[in-house]
């Protein structure tokens, strides 16, 4: 009984604290915490932050009006758009910083959401064997990478967006056909997240691996990791057609957020050129604030020509790219 | 008697209250307004369901084999056998216990892969250049992933077993003899039927765990029911579909409970004398070679190899690593396996009492009732267990807020308070079954006898169950214990804010594949869970 006691008092403290803003983050907590921090320094208002990969939207649905949560974070668009699409969400205020800092397309009209990184969707492949390519990611279904692919879970939301763009593009039977090919080159079966590809290709298990750009940059400056990096190239895709395919990372208001003006500030703080810069410098994303330039590194990758189909386009189409996965038996 | 009236309906309650959480996943697979017009269930099932379905079976089978292959012999030799250095080793085959799968996973992924240091040095030396030069065997895979359960597993049946045979008397062994039966004949024929029983709760235990392993299995990309219900509810974002394949799994672990009490039904045996020890033969210098050879490479594969490779990490990374939230993490961690155990086991000492002085279907449905929590994977646990909790809160925030009051917010799902029921539901059946497996080998007549004495229900458990239990009990709460600490998928979601258990700090590092930054806390994990090991060591002496 005495556990329970405490246990119960601990959590009444919890909810008892005083200017707080409660983060709920699809994002690693290491990843944003130096920008949380910082906010902190800022404005005096103390973060909480529980992190999870997959549930966080089915945990708000339930916990309905008496969420703690005030501030969403995700690592990409289609749980942006779901979040809203449930009603999960609130809008900011017209007039708020947001509004200013943030391109038009990479907001929500109606203010439910916005961007606050972008990041592409880049093909490596080997330095030794394939050297630098002008690929499409329909190449990757080519017969002549028999064997010489590989690639995370399907039905990882990276994947996803980028195989729900496909559809948008292609659609969905040329999408079908494409992934039944893709399948048939990979090396191994889908495993392992954006850097054990590119640790296959330099091991020599496969040439070409799908992954994002950021994770470029935190290769290379990772001690143990750089001798992946140095392997491989770096290639931009679609440069000759539509561009690359692009995915951000955002955020939303929680509908009941029990802080909203904590929140709000957490918002115009994060699309702020300090922030941005931040996400920069830490992070190797893309900003979405103009005039905020990417890091030196990210920089040195090259210009290059992004896909500019609006994202909910693309999101429409995440339910059938799921299909589609599970159809072909991806994964399995 | 009327105490016992009261016992009854404690119990009663209590069990319905487990078994709560899965009238609610239930109602949500097949009356929900959702489960009505289910098309992603439909898409699943025409697709990769069936695959699914596969794996997990063959997953659950390769486990079982490995883990028996584990535990039986070495269950046998340190119940039958003397040999110098028993007393360590009858304990450190329980270590690996201490593990998570996952943790192992990682651990053997990294050394084995093709990009590790035994497959790069193989082609160094040899001079291949491409996977299709040699052939390795894929730790990612069914069989693999089978072995890294089936050693983070087997200690369950082997803890079991040798309860179970240390047990036995010799009576039966010394008829066996004057028929002229050998020591093999004697096993096969006599002790391991006698032992059964553990064997059969072992096994399921074992059965139950692989076919709810989350971390193992998407680890290595194989996907299973419970990837299944994960991505239908997380990816698919269609909780009736979770339901309806949770249903299907539950399903499964329902057949194999009831085949399991089905075939012990038959058998029930009672030593007159009660003598509840075996006499211990010396080991020849030859069965004192291979008993060593044999457990001993199953505790360097199930322990000292992720133990040292987690040293060796923590090595490289000790300062970053080294951080005043860890403590706390350690100690919320703690806090809550031990709430969890104790209450597990005051419930299965409960239940079986209760059964005991009353043997009624109704007590064994009871019980059956409380067991099935084990069976619901962590993460539809978690909502099973949000969707009656949530209710409640809301309740009573519209109750405060009627009489003018302050909300208090989310009181029970958003608590530890909700982590705890997880773990008393999932964990229930632990405790039931090891204290289950002692009472079982309680004669009836003891209690007759008490009975005729006039002894109260009360002392009669106090005097008689209680004592001859205490083993079973602790071991109750120590697995039980263990099992919190390592739980990672129903805490993963139901933590609350700023909370932390040592598995979703680990996981969080393991998922992205930088175990090395969560290495301390998952030496933590094994320090924390090999505690009761030692303290159980010390005080359960295996005469």
């Amino acid at each position: 009984m005495r556990i329970l006691a405490v246990l119960g008092f601990m959590a009444i403290c919890n909810f008892a604290m005083a200017e707080t803003v409660n983060v709920y983050s699809f994002r690693q907590p290491f990843l944003i915490q130096p920008i949380l921090d910082q906010f902190t320094q800022e404005t005096g208002i103390q973060s909480k932050v529980i992190f999870a990969k997959k549930g966080l939207i089915q945990r708000l649905k339930r916990e309905d009006k008496l969420s703690p949560a005030d501030v969403v974070l995700t690592s990409d668009f289609s749980k942006l758009l779901d979040l809203k699409d449930q009603g999960l969400t609130q809008a900011f205020n017209d007039d708020s910083q947001v509004q200013k800092n943030i391109p038009a397309q990479f907001r929500d009209e109606e203010r439910h959401w916005l961007a606050l990184t972008k990041r592409v969707r880049n093909i490596y492949s080997s330095k030794a064997r394939v050297g630098k390519l002008n690929i499409r990611y329909e190449d990757l279904s080519n017969s002549k990478y028999k064997g010489k692919i590989c690639t995370r879970s399907g039905k990882h939301p990276y994947n996803l967006g980028l195989i729900a763009s496909m559809i948008a593009h292609d659609g969905e039977a040329q999408t079908e056909q494409w992934l039944t090919g893709l399948k048939a080159n990979l090396a191994r079966k889908p495993q392992g997240n954006d850097r054990g590809q590119v640790k296959a290709i330099n091991s020599g298990l496969c040439d070409l691996s799908l992954g994002n750009s950021y994770y470029f940059g935190k290769m290379l400056m990772d001690e143990k990791q750089k001798i992946w990096a140095d392997s491989v190239e770096l290639n931009f895709p679609n440069q000759s057609d539509r561009g690359a395919h692009i995915n951000v990372s955002g955020a939303v208001i929680a509908k009941y957020a029990p802080h909203k003006d904590a929140a709000l500030k957490l918002l115009n703080f994060l699309s702020s050129d300090k922030a941005q810069a931040l996400y920069a410098e830490l992070n190797m994303e893309y900003p979405v604030k103009p005039g905020v330039a990417p890091s030196k590194m990210v920089q040195s990758w090259g210009e290059f020509k992004a896909d500019s189909i609006a994202l909910n386009q693309v999101a429409a189409q995440r339910k059938t790219a799921l299909k589609l996965v599970d159809k072909v038996k991806f994964d399995l | 008697m009327r105490s016992f009236n009261f016992l009854s309906i404690t119990s009663g309650a209590i069990a319905l209250l487990i078994f709560a959480p899965v009238l609610a996943l239930m109602y949500e697979s097949f009356f929900s307004a959702s489960a009505l017009n289910d098309e992603t269930f439909q898409n699943l099932a025409q697709s990769v369901l069936w695959d699914y379905i596969a794996n997990s079976l063959q997953i659950v089978f390769g486990t079982l084999i490995f883990a028996c292959l584990f535990a039986i012999a070495p269950a046998w030799w340190c119940a039958r056998y003397d040999f110098s250095g028993r007393r360590f080793l009858q304990w450190a085959m329980v270590f690996p216990l201490a593990i998570p799968a996952y943790i192992s996973a990682y651990v053997y992924t990294e050394a084995l892969d093709y990009a590790g240091p035994i497959q790069t040095s193989l082609r160094a030396t040899f001079s291949w250049t491409s996977p299709n030069d040699y052939w390795f065997f894929d730790i990612r895979s069914i069989t693999g992933a089978s072995l890294m359960l089936a050693l983070a597993l087997y200690p369950y049946i082997y803890l079991l077993l040798r309860n179970g045979f240390a047990n036995q008397s010799d009576h039966l062994e010394h008829a066996g003899r004057l028929l002229g039966a050998n020591e093999r004949r004697i096993f096969f024929k006599i002790r391991l039927p006698l032992a059964r029983p553990a064997l059969a709760i072992g096994c399921t235990l074992v059965a139950m765990e692989s076919l709810a392993d989350f971390g193992t299995v998407h680890l290595f990309a194989i996907s299973t029911l419970t990837t299944a219900i994960y991505d239908s509810w997380l990816v698919y974002g269609s909780l009736s579909t979770a339901a309806k394949i949770s249903c299907l799994l539950l399903l499964f672990v329902l057949s194999l409970t009831w085949l399991e009490r089905r075939q012990r039904q038959a058998q029930k045996h009672y030593d007159l004398k009660g003598s509840h020890s075996l006499s211990r033969k010396a080991a020849s210098p030859q069965q004192l070679i291979i008993i060593w050879l044999v457990c001993l490479s199953i505790i360097t594969l199930g322990f000292i190899i992720p133990l040292i490779t987690l040293i060796g990490y923590n090595l490289d990374y000790l300062t970053e690593n080294l951080n005043s939230a860890l403590w706390q993490h350690a100690q919320h961690t703690f806090t809550l396996a031990a709430g969890a155990g104790i209450i597990c086991t005051m419930l299965a000492l409960l239940f079986n009492a209760n059964q005991r002085f009353k043997p009624k279907k109704l007590h064994a449905a009871q019980q059956n009732l409380a067991s099935i929590g084990y069976a619901i994977p962590g993460t539809v646990l978690a909502i099973a267990i949000l969707i009656p909790l949530g209710a409640m809160d809301l309740g009573l925030n519209a109750l405060l807020e009627s009489w003018n009051m302050d909300t208090i917010g989310l009181v029970f799902s958003g608590s530890s308070f909700a982590l705890l029921m997880a773990f008393v539901i999932r964990f229930t059946a632990i405790a039931n079954g090891s204290v289950h497996s002692a009472y079982e080998h309680i004669p009836p007549n003891l209690d007759l006898a008490a009975r005729s004495l006039n002894t109260r229900s009360w002392d009669m458990f106090k005097h008689i169950h209680l004592p001859l239990i205490t083993p079973a009990t602790v071991s109750a709460l120590l697995l039980v214990f263990i099992e919190c600490v390592k739980e990672l998928p129903a805490a993963i979601l139901l933590r609350p804010f700023d909370f932390e258990t040592l598995s979703t700090y680990v996981y969080q590092f393991a998922s992205d594949e930088q175990l090395e930054h969560g290495a301390l806390a998952a030496l933590l994990i094994i320090a924390v869970s090999l505690i009761p090991i030692f303290v159980l060591s010390r005080t359960q002496k295996m005469s």
